[in-house]
């Protein structure tokens, strides 16, 4: 294989930039570094310009024998200044319209490249990175397996008198061992009426003989995140009610998986959930979106909710999480992973 | 075992700073400035914060409001039903008829920020940032615990390294030794072996396997209560140390008891960096010492100051910082030696002790 070989997401990029009548673009955010470059910058320590010809890189000295074997399509150069450095390269090379990122952009930042007549752009590279190639669904899948398995392990492992973090911490151990770097987000593990929160902090909270329990977590894997929630009544003694609630969150959950296909307004996909809960009679109760886009970013567009303009198309990797949350009493959350495919849903949150 | 958080301090001494500054309020939508000043942990685009000089008010969406209850009585919270929060902030703003707004140019994006430049909003400068700088004593109190947390797991796993394990394998026993201690995340993790420790910023690999004889590098930390630790150990795996690795590893040892030695209030952090810098230059490795020499922990990972040739703040007592020379031959192998220190008056505490 040609090392020079310049990746897809790169051809792509620069189609964008043809599209949207630019001759450049200028790339800060380092996720966004990362998707194009597969090379992990902290924020704020690297500066890319793409053009038709080249893509510069300018970071930190001691990133440079390292650029030049994992991304070697590349040019890359020590440099302290890089923005500066930018924009006088953009005149070397004769740049008319460079775009940049206004969303992600910082302001004092997004000032210096205006005056310099570079253009403020839509997140160009959140479009792409909305659409999954088949490495990257493999990923997430990869990434989704370890958290389901995780689920599988440590729910026979849990017992009354353990608290929320004792649960919490195994879960993140086993997916740690089995190839996590870290959490897509905090581990919430929560018991009883805490469940009733849908941003409770995992605490100290014992575990009673009859109570209910509620995991919401997932993990990153090669970059990519995981996201899966899973709702149960510990004990013998399942109240009628929240058997009730939990049967319906899960018809909502089915449902809202079913919707899921190309060409699908991610508004149906929370309507087709919604419906079902706001048909049960707990429509109030259900205080959130049904689900959100995933990748690099545990939440990312497109979202499944009604605020969201957007369409389905194959490559979308979102969850459907609908639930009903009685205060101080308990909840239900039920939420899986899935990759939009030419068919429909593929769950990925499975063995 | 948590700790009595003081965000009630933070805001009432920050509103004495806008008053000295001659700002009606300030602006701001970024959740480590949010965090610090309301304990309450929030993502990105969950709130935004107001604050004058004589009240603070959340702008948050209906599903955060429960969030917002480490803030209860110090921190009001408006439930925005409709239009952006930033919208609603700024109509807040000008039915109070506040006519000087500031807010830190680079903590917003280019759309928000020219949103509140043509709203008239003014530039702060770095109020927040200074202020955060010089930690409270909860925030002392959580720092440490990282600390304890990074360097009592340290000392466990250890012993437990064997030829033969993957770093991937050595990254999770870490992991696993910091969480069961009480940490909530683990923002980096890195375990190198042989050639991979000449990598400052190293992925652990799931099947670069530990040799007999081996140069091995470990640069971790955890977030505690939200505060971050960070400290860096360097060794080699087996009995025959080849004498250049002794060397590097000497001199480097030496940077860093220089630069520890050398911190204390009132100190330019260039002059920091200088300490360590100058040992490693004057051996003759000072093109493989290519990093800064250390930098401020806090509610961030990477937080100011920085201790590096170019740093134009001065340290502050009750101030976090990390020491951390090194030295690496690309191919070969790399040395680093970090720990965290909170500087004081007549100079300084190491927390992450082993």
């Amino acid at each position: 294989m040609n090392k020079k070989q310049i990746p897809q997401k790169i051809t792509l990029l620069r189609k964008l930039i043809k599209k949207n009548g630019l001759d450049g673009f200028l790339i800060t955010d380092n996720l966004d570094q990362f998707y194009l470059g597969g090379f992990y910058f902290y924020p704020h320590e690297a500066v890319f310009l793409v053009t038709s010809k080249d893509i510069f890189c300018w970071t930190r000295e001691l990133y440079l024998t390292d650029v030049a074997v994992r991304a070697p399509f590349m040019t890359a150069f020590a440099d302290e200044d890089r923005l500066n450095t930018a924009v006088k390269q953009a005149r070397k090379c004769g740049l008319k319209k460079v775009g940049f990122d206004a969303a992600k952009e910082g302001y004092a930042a997004g000032c210096l490249l205006a005056k310099n007549g570079f253009v403020e752009c839509p997140s160009l590279i959140s479009q792409l990175r909305e659409v999954k190639d088949e490495s990257e669904v493999k990923i997430i899948r990869d990434a989704c397996r370890i958290a389901y398995n995780a689920y599988e392990y440590v729910k026979p492992l849990i017992k009354t008198g353990m608290t929320e973090l004792d649960v919490a911490a195994e879960l993140e151990k086993y997916m740690r061992t089995h190839g996590a770097t870290t959490t897509s987000f905090y581990t919430i593990v929560g018991f009883g009426e805490d469940c009733a929160n849908p941003h409770h902090v995992t605490g100290s909270r014992k575990l009673k003989a009859e109570d209910c329990i509620l995991m919401d977590f997932g993990c990153v894997y090669k970059g990519y995140c995981s996201d899966i929630t899973r709702s149960w009544w510990h004990g013998k003694k399942e109240p009628a009610e929240y058997k009730k609630i939990w049967q319906l969150v899960d018809k909502a959950r089915k449902a809202g998986i079913k919707a899921v296909k190309p060409g699908m307004a991610t508004r149906e996909v929370d309507n087709t959930a919604r419906n079902i809960i706001k048909a049960g009679g707990y429509g109030a109760y259900f205080t959130h979106g049904t689900g959100h886009g995933m990748g690099m970013e545990n939440h990312e567009a497109p979202y499944n909710n009604q605020e969201s303009d957007a369409i389905l198309t194959q490559g979308n990797i979102v969850t459907v999480e609908p639930g009903i949350y009685l205060p101080g009493k308990y909840g239900v959350r039920l939420e899986d992973t899935v990759a939009v495919s030419k068919t429909g849903a593929k769950i990925l949150t499975k063995k | 075992m948590s700790v009595k958080d003081l965000s009630k301090e933070r805001v009432k001494d920050f509103k004495r700073l806008l008053k000295q500054a001659g700002l009606e309020a300030y602006f701001t939508a970024a959740p480590v400035e949010m965090r610090y000043l309301s304990g309450v942990e929030l993502s990105e685009g969950e709130a935004v914060l107001l604050v004058t000089p004589r009240k603070a008010c959340f702008f948050t969406r209906t599903m955060i409001v429960p969030k917002m209850a480490p803030a209860t009585g110090f921190i009001s919270v408006k439930d925005v039903t409709s239009g952006t929060l930033a919208q609603a902030a700024l109509q807040f703003v000008r039915q109070a008829g506040l006519k000087t707004v500031g807010f830190a140019q680079d903590k917003v994006n280019f759309l928000l920020g020219r949103q509140l430049a043509q709203e008239g909003f003014v530039s702060a400068g770095a109020i927040l940032d200074e202020m955060r700088l010089v930690k409270y004593p909860d925030e002392i109190a959580k720092l440490k615990t990282a600390c304890r947390i990074a360097s009592e797991a340290f000392k466990e796993v250890k012993p437990q390294i064997k030829t033969g394990m993957t770093e991937h394998a050595v990254a999770a026993l870490l992991a696993g030794a910091m969480l069961r201690r009480g940490a909530e995340a683990i923002p980096f993790n890195i375990v190198c072996f042989g050639e991979n420790t000449a990598d400052a910023h190293h992925t652990a690999s799931k099947t670069r396997k530990l040799k007999k004889n081996e140069a091995v590098l470990m640069d971790f930390g955890c977030q505690y209560e939200g505060y971050n630790s960070d400290m860096t150990r360097s060794w080699w795996h087996g009995d025959n140390p080849p004498a250049q690795y002794e060397q590097i590893w000497n001199i480097t040892h030496a940077a860093y008891q220089a630069c520890a030695k050398s911190l204390r209030a009132g100190l330019p952090c260039r002059e920091a960096d200088a300490a360590a810098r100058r040992i490693i230059e004057a051996a003759g490795f000072g093109k493989e010492f290519f990093h800064s020499t250390g930098h401020g922990v806090g509610l961030q990972v990477h937080d100011g100051p920085l201790l590096g040739p170019r740093s134009v703040q001065e340290l502050e007592a009750n101030s976090p910082v990390t020491v951390e020379p090194g030295i690496y031959f690309a191919g070969k192998w790399g040395v680093r030696l970090e720990d965290t220190f909170l500087v004081t008056a007549g100079g300084s505490k190491k927390l992450t002790k082993n």
